[in-house]
């Protein structure tokens, strides 16, 4: 990278930080009533400012259409391994590695699918957490949102991190992941880019056991948002997840799949895998 | 992320500028989202300084809720007399001076 490029872009971001801060720090001050009383009520408004009161972020084209089919055999073992999953990911806010070991190795047997924590040396900065909802990203130049499904979500007016896609359904299945919360993320995005680049993976809603082949198209959410991923509108529709008090948490693993023969879309009828007594 | 004000107003100049900074697209993706978080909180601000106590109560518990949702829309266009011209200005005069941060 360029030396004038990278000390550019720290001064952008500086100077937008600060500005952020100041916004930030008016608006706790100017409403502190407010922001207590929706933090007492356990109420998250996507705001930085909640947090303040409280103290006080492929891989190549898809060449194939064979979807996947999930094992949707459950027998004791099954069971127990559901279980197992369900205690491990209880009331948990972040996994250690060995857990998360444990929920990869149960996934990949319940989705008959390759599903790794860490990848080639590279993982992600967590495997469990919320995901927001995300806009639609131009696909190639000329694309508008007419084009899109679920129009009512929007179209992001910039491209994404990794830029235009190289078919429709990356942007389709595609979630935002915290890059820039990798510890070697600004020494080393020069080989990391590349690599994380529509990265298939897969994500799982434990409450309703539905799972979607997706691909890492956009880095993202900010920390301070409370959510560790985004999804895309297809991916949020799919997983029946939605942005706000109704939230909850996503599993998301890497697809070993060096043959590229698994398809991005949503994984067929594995209701067997919800977590959440019905 | 997706913020309520995208609805009515997206940003238009702040991504060409962008665009055009030779900035690598994550760098530009980590100013945007920094400067919609901080449009974010000024259009929140706006609600909340025209809303009396129990309205801002049921306006916030409505957004936590999901912002997704067009009654939330609805109300605030009802409370708020000119809501989404409030909304738009407040949305472009924000976007401005966050361009202005790239003309320093």
């Amino acid at each position: 990278m360029a030396p004038h490029k990278d000390n550019k872009f720290h001064s952008y971001k500086l100077a937008f930080e600060r500005h952020h801060t100041r916004i930030i720090n008016d608006f706790s001050t100017k409403h502190q009533k407010v922001l207590k009383k929706a933090k007492d009520r356990g109420l998250h408004i996507a705001s930085a400012a909640i947090v303040l009161t409280s103290l006080l972020a492929s891989s190549p084209s898809e060449l194939h259409d064979r979807k996947y089919q999930a094992s949707t055999k459950i027998g004791a073992e099954q069971s127990k391994s559901l279980e197992t999953l369900k205690g491990i990911l209880k009331d948990k806010n972040t996994l250690n590695q060995y857990e998360e070991g444990q929920v990869s190795t149960i996934l990949s047997k319940s989705l008959g699918m390759n599903l790794k924590a860490t990848l080639d040396g590279n993982k992600l900065n967590e495997i469990y957490g919320y995901t927001g909802a995300e806009q639609h990203l131009f696909r190639w130049p000329g694309d508008t949102l007419s084009q899109h499904n679920l129009p009512r979500a929007g179209i992001a007016p910039l491209k994404g991190a990794f830029g235009y896609f190289d078919n429709e359904n990356q942007e389709k299945y595609y979630v935002a992941a915290q890059l820039h919360e990798l510890p070697n993320w600004n020494t080393d995005w020069v080989t990391l880019k590349p690599w994380y680049r529509f990265r298939k993976v897969v994500v799982y809603n434990p409450d309703n056991g539905k799972a979607v082949v997706a691909c890492i198209g956009d880095a993202g959410p900010a920390r301070w948002t409370g959510k560790t991923f985004g999804g895309s509108p297809e991916v949020m529709e799919h997983l029946e997840r939605v942005d706000g008090a109704q939230k909850g948490k996503v599993v998301i693993l890497f697809v070993d799949d060096p043959d590229n023969q698994i398809a991005l879309g949503p994984v067929i009828d594995n209701s067997a895998l919800a977590l959440q007594n019905k | 992320m997706r913020y309520l004000f995208e609805t009515i107003q997206t940003l238009t100049i702040l991504p060409v500028k962008l665009e055009n900074s030779n900035l690598h697209l994550h760098e530009q993706r980590e100013i945007y989202d920094l400067a919609k978080s901080s449009i974010h909180h000024k259009v929140i601000d706006l609600i909340l300084v025209e809303l009396d106590e129990l309205k801002q109560d049921e306006f916030i518990e409505m957004l936590t809720i999901t912002q997704d949702d067009p009654s939330l829309l609805n109300n605030l266009r009802s409370w708020i007399n000119n809501f989404e011209e409030k909304v738009r200005t407040m949305v472009l005069e924000a976007e401005k001076e966050l361009c202005d941060l790239l003309e320093e």
